[in-house]
């Protein structure tokens, strides 16, 4: 029988208005908090999803530092989410678990469409995420991804390779989670114009120099960020501007068409910033915060990340403790976006319409 | 597939759509699977009509040298009707941006249920036709089975704003709140800097912010026709003008009312206002007062902002300095990109 068929376009007999769904097999790489907020999104929506798009997102596989869970039918998402809440191992998924299996695995061993790539990279050498999503593209597949680091360095021969493939690589969870409310490389590419970018995108840095700059020592400050969640354990990479910069490399290359990598950025850290400079802008009506900034003077662009010195009543200046925002310049002037924290649900809903996206716009193969 | 588009109107709106389409053929064809070409287009003296699709450079340069399409070398059409246009054309999109008119939502609303019954997608900016009549012309495409979008008809900087997952699926909207109409902020932010009313709209309307018609920019109703388009886009609330039950203007704003709130260090403005109140969208165009330190009291006088409240995901606040025509040629073919998107995910 044709049973291939039937696994692309299943009829459904529910009464929802739509009669039928595409299935859009997918896959996950990474399954901490931004996957689990996907597939915790991807399960509470999936009827809104039907009837919204005609489709259904079917999750094949997905894989943690502890190995993987891989069903040619699909995973139950409830039960992969009991099971990552009680053991935090998704290598413990009843009969379909294995420990030890890497992303490789979920890329060879299934067909999936869609490699949804929610891991962490190392800044630096954006690994592993690099090498797992080139090894998707190369087993065409399209990629969604929240991976920053990866993206931050590898751009380039990912889009090159994407290309290559016709397949699609979206990641608009990966600059900041302001963006992805902002349908930006639409308008970017009918001709908004941008021609500079600040923004404030880094939770925890802008949070230590609020709370720095209501009177909060910067060890108190950093403390707080870590209670609440959203500092790391070694908050370094925030407060010494690299988290920063690394958005800077992405916006620049994707929106501008740069060819940046992080070496490229000038990176100077709130660190060295202390209370008392803090106070002393203060009393001029000055705030710090930590911007990144791309600005182009003729045609090079450079691109910053550093405690930015400003009046209280610029757009950056009413950013506060853990809101983010971006202020685009553009050749019709302003637009200034400002969100708040909301965890990873942003991000989760970013890959979710990436991939919604994807499936809408592709060549039908 | 190539799809044709009709376009109805052609003034900045539809120039500057041209302009767009003119530069990115390619980048559409790559980026978002569009390939498009412009088969009618029509202006108030007739129109220009070609199956095979017309020069989009050539109307632009027909449209500036003569200022008449109907002079379009071969394809111009004197005085062809609305009717006579869609049933010659080979089209599946409609674009309509002929004139607004608040008080009759006419020539658009006609012009985008004669797209309807033709079995068009509509595309529109037209203010108008859909504050007063967006309920019945979505039941009209909704019987035909065609979408209509309209987020070019929305104050910026909310046509930037992704309608699609956040608000359906993750953030479901609780409240609106926007500074929208570019007038009564002007006016107000020059009465708190102490310039009296009268002369602040004198000077609004030499800077050309006071529309033709005062009473819809003093009296609220840019703003309530605004809210009604926001809720329509936001909320799904099929509601119209007459739905809008508080409208105030800044007609009764003076001067000692703008100091008094500058001694509580709070900031005057005049906003639209939309929640949702179980289901129910309450809209409100009025006059709130704001804390300093607010967006909303720091923004620029030429500047519109918004406010949106979602459960969950905290308050995404937008303010931009864009304006005039093209905003919402972008907004237009936004809404293609997605209308294309939308066909695709239904395999059409």
């Amino acid at each position: 029988m044709h049973l291939t068929h039937l696994k692309t376009v299943r009829i459904s007999v529910s009464l929802e208005r739509c009669w039928w769904a595409m299935i859009v097999k997918i896959v996950l790489a990474g399954y901490g908090g931004i996957g689990r907020a996907l597939v915790m999104a991807i399960r509470r929506h999936r009827v809104e999803i039907k009837k919204r798009y005609g489709l259904e997102f079917d999750l094949m596989g997905v894989a943690d530092s502890s190995g993987a869970a891989l069903s040619q039918n699909g995973l139950d998402l409830g039960l992969l989410e009991d099971v990552k809440a009680k053991t935090g191992r998704v290598s413990d998924y009843p009969k379909f678990g294995r420990e030890g299996a890497s992303v490789s695995d979920l890329l060879e061993e299934t067909d999936a469409e869609i490699l949804f790539d929610a891991s962490s990279s190392d800044i630096h050498s954006g690994e592993p995420g690099l090498s797992n999503m080139m090894h998707g593209l190369s087993r065409d597949m399209h990629i969604v991804t929240t991976n920053k680091a990866a993206l931050a360095k590898g751009y380039r021969c990912l889009s090159k390779k994407a290309k290559e493939m016709h397949v699609a690589l979206k990641f608009r969870g990966c600059a900041c989670t302001t963006i992805p409310c902002f349908d930006v490389d639409i308008y970017q590419s009918l001709g908004l114009g941008i021609c500079g970018i600040e923004a404030i995108v880094n939770a925890t840095s802008n949070y230590v120099l609020s709370r720095m700059s209501d009177g909060a020592s910067r060890h108190e400050a950093i403390r707080e960020a870590q209670d609440q969640g959203i500092a790391e354990r070694d908050p370094a990479l925030d407060l010494d501007g690299w988290d920063t910069a690394c958005k800077m490399v992405i916006l620049a290359n994707w929106l501008l068409n740069g060819d940046f990598a992080l070496e490229d950025v000038e990176v100077r850290g709130i660190s060295n910033l202390t209370v008392e400079e803090i106070m002393l802008a203060r009393q001029k009506g000055l705030v710090y915060r930590n911007v990144g900034e791309i600005t182009r003077d003729n045609a090079r662009i450079n691109l910053r990340s550093y405690p930015k010195i400003m009046t209280i009543n610029e757009p950056l200046a009413l950013v506060r403790n853990l809101q983010k925002a971006i202020l685009f310049h553009t050749e019709i002037g302003d637009v200034f976006i400002r969100t708040e924290h909301a965890g990873a649900l942003p991000s989760a809903y970013a890959l979710l319409q990436d991939a919604i996206e994807i499936v809408g716009e592709r060549n039908d193969r | 597939m190539t799809f044709g588009i009709v376009m109805i109107g052609y003034g900045n709106i539809g120039q500057d759509f041209t302009r767009i389409f003119l530069g990115r053929t390619t980048e559409l064809k790559e980026r978002y699977g569009i390939q498009a070409k412009l088969v009618a287009v029509l202006d108030s003296t007739g129109g220009a009509i070609c199956n095979k699709g017309l020069d989009p450079a050539s109307l632009l340069r027909v449209k500036s040298s003569t200022g008449r399409l109907c002079d379009f070398p071969e394809y111009g059409c004197k005085g062809i009707s609305v009717e006579d246009t869609l049933r010659q054309a080979d089209a599946q999109f409609l674009m309509e941006t002929s004139s607004t008119d608040f008080r009759t939502g006419e020539p658009g609303i006609s012009n985008i249920l004669m797209g309807i019954e033709q079995g068009l997608h509509i595309v529109t900016a037209n203010k108008g036709a859909l504050a007063l009549a967006y309920p019945m012309l979505k039941r009209a495409a909704e019987e035909r089975n065609v979408l209509m979008k309209f987020r070019g008809s929305a104050p910026t900087p909310l046509p930037y704003l992704d309608l699609e997952v956040y608000p359906a699926l993750g953030y479901p909207l609780q409240r609106v709140e926007g500074v929208v109409n570019a007038c009564a902020n002007y006016i107000l932010g020059r009465m708190h800097e102490g310039t009296d009313k009268a002369r602040a709209t004198e000077e609004a309307r030499q800077l050309k912010l006071l529309e033709r018609d005062p009473e819809l920019d003093l009296l609220g109703w840019d703003t309530a026709c605004k809210m009604v388009i926001l809720a329509n886009l936001l909320f799904d609330a099929n509601v119209t003008l007459h739905d809008v039950k508080d409208v105030e203007g800044i007609q009764n704003i003076t001067l000692s009312d703008v100091e008094n709130a500058k001694q509580n260090r709070q900031f005057l403005k005049h906003v639209g206002m939309l929640e949702n109140m179980e289901g129910k969208i309450v809209l409100k165009s009025s006059i709130k007062s704001y804390d300093i330190d607010h967006p909303f009291s720091a923004m620029k006088k030429t500047e519109k902002a918004m406010m949106l409240q979602a459960s969950g995901a905290g308050t995404i606040t937008m303010k931009s300095e864009h304006t005039g025509s093209l905003p919402s040629a972008q907004a237009m073919f936004h809404d293609m990109i997605d209308i294309r998107r939308h066909e695709r995910l239904r395999g059409v």
